[in-house]
C-alpha cells in the first residue's frame, strides 16, 4: 500500500515538472524567434562562426540562432528534401553552385528586398555570382574559389607569366617523374580556364543556350592536348595524383584553389609560391579562372513575418564588415563585403591576397541549372580527347550534342 | 474422475482433436495482417510509386508545385494534374534512345562477367580452402579481405593503381604486353585505363571481380562442408578423376546452395553504382560506361528528372524479375 502510494506521489511529481517545463517552454517561445541555419564549414570555421553567432544573439535577444553540421552533399539533399516538404531550415550556408537548380526546384527566396540596405556594400561580382534571371538568391560571404597558379621555390625562382616559360621546363625534367605542371587534367572545372584563355564561353550572352561546339572549344582542346604531348603535364592525372606530385617536389607548377593552400604551406613550408594564372602566348590573353561565391540563401517556405525579420537582421549581421573580416581571416578567402576586402588584417594575409589577385583575373561561374549539363558534356568527352581516342573537332561538336540533349530533358 | 476433469479442461481449450484451437476466422487475419501491411507498406507501395511516377511528367522544375497540392499521396496525381499524364512515353524515350539500348548491353555485359568469374573463382577458391592446408585461416582471412574493405576506399585505390602514369597496373600490363595487344588491336595511341571510357569499363569490371568472389567463396564453401565425404570415397573406389567427381559430386550438391546466391549477386551486380560512379570523377560518368542504375542514379538524383528515372527503375524490376523467375525455373528443372 505505501509503496503504490510513493509511486503516485513520483508520477503526480513527474507530471507537474512536465507540465511545469512546457508552460515555460510557451512563454519563452512568445518573445523568442529561433532561426535555423545548415552549413558545411570546417571545424576551425565552425568555431569562429559560433563565436560570431553568440555575438549576434547578446546583440539581438530576442532571436536564437540554430547552427547544423552537414557535408556539403548531404548539405544540399538534405536541404532540398525537407524544402520540397514544406519544412526545413530557414537559411542553407554553402557554394553557391547549385543554387540554379534550387532556385528551378522553386525552394529558394529571392532575396532582393530583404537584402535592398546592404548590397550596395558589396562587391558587385559577387552579387552578379549570387543572382539568376536578375534576382539575387543568396548574399554572398566570400568570393574566391578560383583556380590559382602555385609554384615550387625550390625549382623556380620566380612565377612564370607566360605558358611558354612553362613549357621551356620540359626539356629540364627527362626522368619522366618530374613535370613542368601538374593538375587535375581531367576535369572539366580545370579545363574551362583554357577554355577562357582562347576567348571561349560555355553559354551564350542569355546565359542559357551552350556554346561548346566553337573554334574556340577545338583550339583550346588542341592546347590542352598539346601539353600532354609535349610533356608539359604528364599522361594522366587527377587531383589526388597531381597533388601528391606537387607535394613530394615532382612537379614546379600546379593549378589548384583557396581550399589547397593550408596543406601546401605545410608541405613545402616556405618555398611555396603563389601566383595568378598565365598568359598563352598563342593568344596573348591570360587562363581565365572561374570564381564562385560561398552564399546564404533562404528557404521559400517561410511564411512567419517575425521569423522573415529575424532572418532579415542575421543576414545585415553576416554582411557587415565586421562579420566578414572575422569569417574571412579563418575561411581563407576573400570577404564580399567591399570595407571589408580593404581592411588592413586581410590585405595582410597571403592566402587572401593570392585568391583576391587572381579572383581580378577571372569570370563568374554559371549558376543557372543548364552549367550541369555543361559539366557533364564537357566532362567525360575531355577525358576522349586526352587519351587520344577523339579528334578536338569531334570532341567540340559531341559536346555540344550531349549539353544540349541533356538541357532539353531538364 | 480425473478423465472427465482433462476432458472439460481441453474443451475449454478447445484443444479436442480435430478442433482448431482457435475457430474464429479474424483471428489468423489478424496475426498476419501485420506481417501482410508491413509487407505492403515496404514493397508493394514503394513499386507502385515508382509505376505511377513513370507514367507522369514529374521532374525539378514542377516537383514542388505537385508536392505542394497531393504531398506524398501519389495516387491523387491522376485527380490533381491529369495533364502531367504521359503514358507509356518514358519508356518509349528508353526504348527508341540508341544510348540507352548500348547501357542496357552494357549492363548485361557487367553483370554477366561478373557473376560468372565471381561464381566461378569463388568455387575454385572453396575447393582450394575445403581440404587439408597449412595455415587455412590465414589465406581464408586473407581472401576474404576484399569484402571487408569499404568499397569506396577499395574503389578509390583502385582508381589510383590505374592510373597510366603512376599506377603499378598499367605498368605491369605494359611489361607484359596487354597495353602493346590493345594498341595494335585497336589502334590506339594513348592505354589510358582511365580515360578511355572503354578501358575504364574494363577496369570497373576487373574492381569489381576482385570485390564480389569472397562472397561466393564464402557461401561456396559453406555448401562443400555439407557434402557427405562418403560420395568421394565411393567415387574413388568407382575409379573416378579428380574432375569426374567435382563435375558429377560436388557440382551438383553445390547447386541448390549457389542458386539464390547467384540470384542475389546477380541483383546486386546489376545495381552497383559505387564502382562505376567513383571511378568517374565527380559523377561525371561517360555515357560509354553507363550501365542502367548508374544512369537512373545521375538522372534522379542529379538531373531530378524523376519520372524518367522512375521509368529506368521499372524497367530494371522487369528485367531481374524476369531473370529470377526464368533462372529458378532452369535449374529447379535440372534438379
Amino acid at each position: 500500500m505505501r509503496r503504490s502510494f510513493s509511486r503516485k506521489l513520483v508520477a503526480l511529481a513527474s507530471v507537474v515538472a512536465l507540465l511545469g517545463l512546457v508552460l515555460v517552454s510557451c512563454g519563452g517561445a512568445k518573445k523568442e524567434v529561433t532561426i535555423n541555419i545548415w552549413e558545411q564549414h570546417d571545424d576551425t570555421i565552425d568555431k569562429v562562426f559560433d563565436g560570431l553567432i553568440e555575438e549576434f544573439m547578446k546583440a539581438n535577444p530576442g532571436i536564437k540562432v540554430v547552427r547544423t553540421h552537414y557535408g556539403t552533399e548531404d548539405l544540399r539533399e538534405q536541404f532540398r528534401t525537407a524544402a520540397l516538404g514544406g519544412g526545413g531550415p530557414e537559411m542553407i550556408f554553402g557554394p553557391n553552385d547549385n543554387i540554379g537548380t534550387m532556385v528551378q526546384t522553386g525552394i529558394l527566396m529571392p532575396l532582393d528586398d530583404m537584402l535592398a540596405g546592404v548590397l550596395k556594400k558589396l562587391s558587385p561580382a559577387a552579387v552578379e555570382a549570387s543572382s539568376l534571371e536578375g534576382k539575387v538568391y543568396g548574399l554572398p560571404i566570400l568570393v574566391g574559389n578560383t583556380l590559382t597558379l602555385l609554384y615550387n621555390k625550390s625549382m623556380v625562382d620566380k612565377p612564370a607569366t607566360k605558358m611558354s616559360e612553362i613549357i621551356a621546363l620540359t626539356a629540364k625534367y627527362k626522368d619522366g617523374k618530374t613535370y613542368p605542371m601538374v593538375f587535375n587534367q581531367t576535369e572539366a572545372f580545370w579545363f574551362v580556364t583554357f577554355l577562357g584563355a582562347f576567348g571561349g564561353r560555355v553559354f551564350a550572352a542569355d546565359g542559357k543556350t551552350p556554346t561548346l561546339n566553337t573554334p574556340e572549344m577545338k583550339k583550346a582542346l588542341a592546347y590542352y592536348y598539346g601539353l600532354k604531348q609535349k610533356g608539359v603535364i604528364p599522361k594522366e592525372s587527377d587531383y589526388d595524383v597531381s597533388d601528391k606530385m606537387f607535394k613530394e617536389g615532382k612537379a614546379a607548377y600546379l593549378i589548384n584553389g583557396p581550399w589547397s593552400f593550408q596543406g601546401y604551406a605545410d608541405a613545402l613550408k616556405d618555398k611555396l609560391g603563389i601566383a595568378v594564372l598565365p598568359i598563352v602566348d598563342e593568344t596573348g590573353k591570360p587562363i581565365l579562372a572561374w570564381n564562385a561565391a560561398k552564399t546564404v540563401s533562404v528557404n521559400a517556405n517561410i511564411k512567419d513575418k517575425a521569423v522573415l525579420a529575424a532572418v532579415k537582421k542575421f543576414l545585415e549581421f553576416m554582411a557587415t564588415k565586421d562579420f566578414q573580416v572575422k569569417y574571412a581571416l579563418v575561411a581563407k578567402e576573400s570577404p564580399a563585403n567591399l570595407e571589408a576586402m580593404d581592411a588592413p588584417q586581410i590585405k595582410a594575409d597571403p592566402f587572401i591576397n593570392a585568391t583576391a589577385n587572381q579572383v581580378k583575373q577571372s569570370i563568374p561561374m554559371p549558376i543557372n541549372a543548364e552549367m550541369r549539363a555543361v559539366w557533364d558534356a564537357i566532362g567525360p568527352t575531355l577525358k576522349k580527347v586526352m587519351s587520344g581516342a577523339m579528334t578536338p573537332d569531334a570532341a567540340a561538336e559531341g559536346m555540344q550534342k550531349i549539353a544540349e540533349a541533356k538541357i532539353k530533358e531538364m | 474422475m480425473a478423465t472427465t476433469a482433462v476432458k472439460t479442461t481441453m474443451q475449454k481449450y478447445r484443444l479436442v482433436r480435430g478442433v482448431v484451437p482457435s475457430a474464429r476466422w479474424y483471428e489468423p487475419v489478424g496475426f498476419l495482417f501485420l506481417g501482410y501491411f508491413a509487407i505492403f507498406l515496404v514493397i508493394v507501395l514503394p513499386i507502385l510509386f515508382s509505376f505511377m511516377l513513370s507514367v507522369y511528367d514529374v521532374r525539378n522544375s514542377n516537383i514542388r508545385m505537385v508536392l505542394n497540392k497531393i504531398g506524398i499521396n501519389i495516387f491523387a496525381l491522376p485527380f490533381a494534374f491529369p495533364d502531367l499524364f504521359k503514358g507509356l512515353d518514358n519508356y518509349m524515350k528508353l526504348l527508341t534512345d540508341k544510348d540507352f539500348i548500348g547501357t542496357f548491353i552494357r549492363s548485361v555485359i557487367w553483370t554477366g562477367v561478373n557473376v560468372f568469374f565471381h561464381v566461378s573463382i569463388g568455387i575454385w577458391l572453396a575447393t582450394l580452402l575445403n581440404r587439408k592446408l597449412p595455415g587455412k585461416s590465414l589465406f581464408y582471412v586473407l581472401l576474404i579481405l576484399p569484402w571487408a574493405i569499404p568499397q569506396y576506399i577499395a574503389a578509390t585505390t583502385w582508381k589510383g593503381m590505374f592510373n597510366s602514369q603512376f599506377g603499378i597496373i598499367p605498368a605491369i600490363f605494359e611489361k607484359i604486353g596487354v597495353n602493346d595487344t590493345i594498341r595494335y588491336v585497336w589502334g590506339m595511341q594513348d592505354v589510358s585505363w582511365l580515360s578511355n571510357p572503354y578501358l575504364n569499363f574494363v577496369a570497373c569490371i576487373l574492381v569489381n571481380i576482385w570485390l564480389g568472389f569472397p562472397f561466393m567463396m564464402m557461401i561456396a564453401l559453406g555448401g562443400l562442408q555439407t557434402i557427405s565425404s562418403d560420395y568421394y570415397e565411393a567415387a574413388d573406389i568407382d575409379g573416378a578423376t579428380a574432375w569426374q567427381k567435382f563435375n558429377y559430386i560436388t557440382l551438383p550438391l553445390l547447386m541448390p546452395i549457389m542458386v539464390p546466391a547467384i540470384i542475389l549477386g546477380t541483383v546486386w551486380t546489376f545495381n552497383m553504382v559505387n564502382i562505376i560512379y567513383i571511378f568517374a570523377d565527380a559523377g561525371r560518368v561517360s555515357e560509354e560506361t553507363h550501365i542502367l542504375v548508374t544512369k537512373m542514379y545521375v538522372d534522379g538524383l542529379q538531373y531530378f528528372r524523376y519520372s524518367y528515372a522512375s521509368a529506368i527503375g521499372v524497367f530494371i524490376f522487369i528485367i531481374l524479375t524476369l531473370f529470377a523467375v526464368l533462372y529458378m525455373k532452369a535449374t529447379v528443372k535440372e534438379d
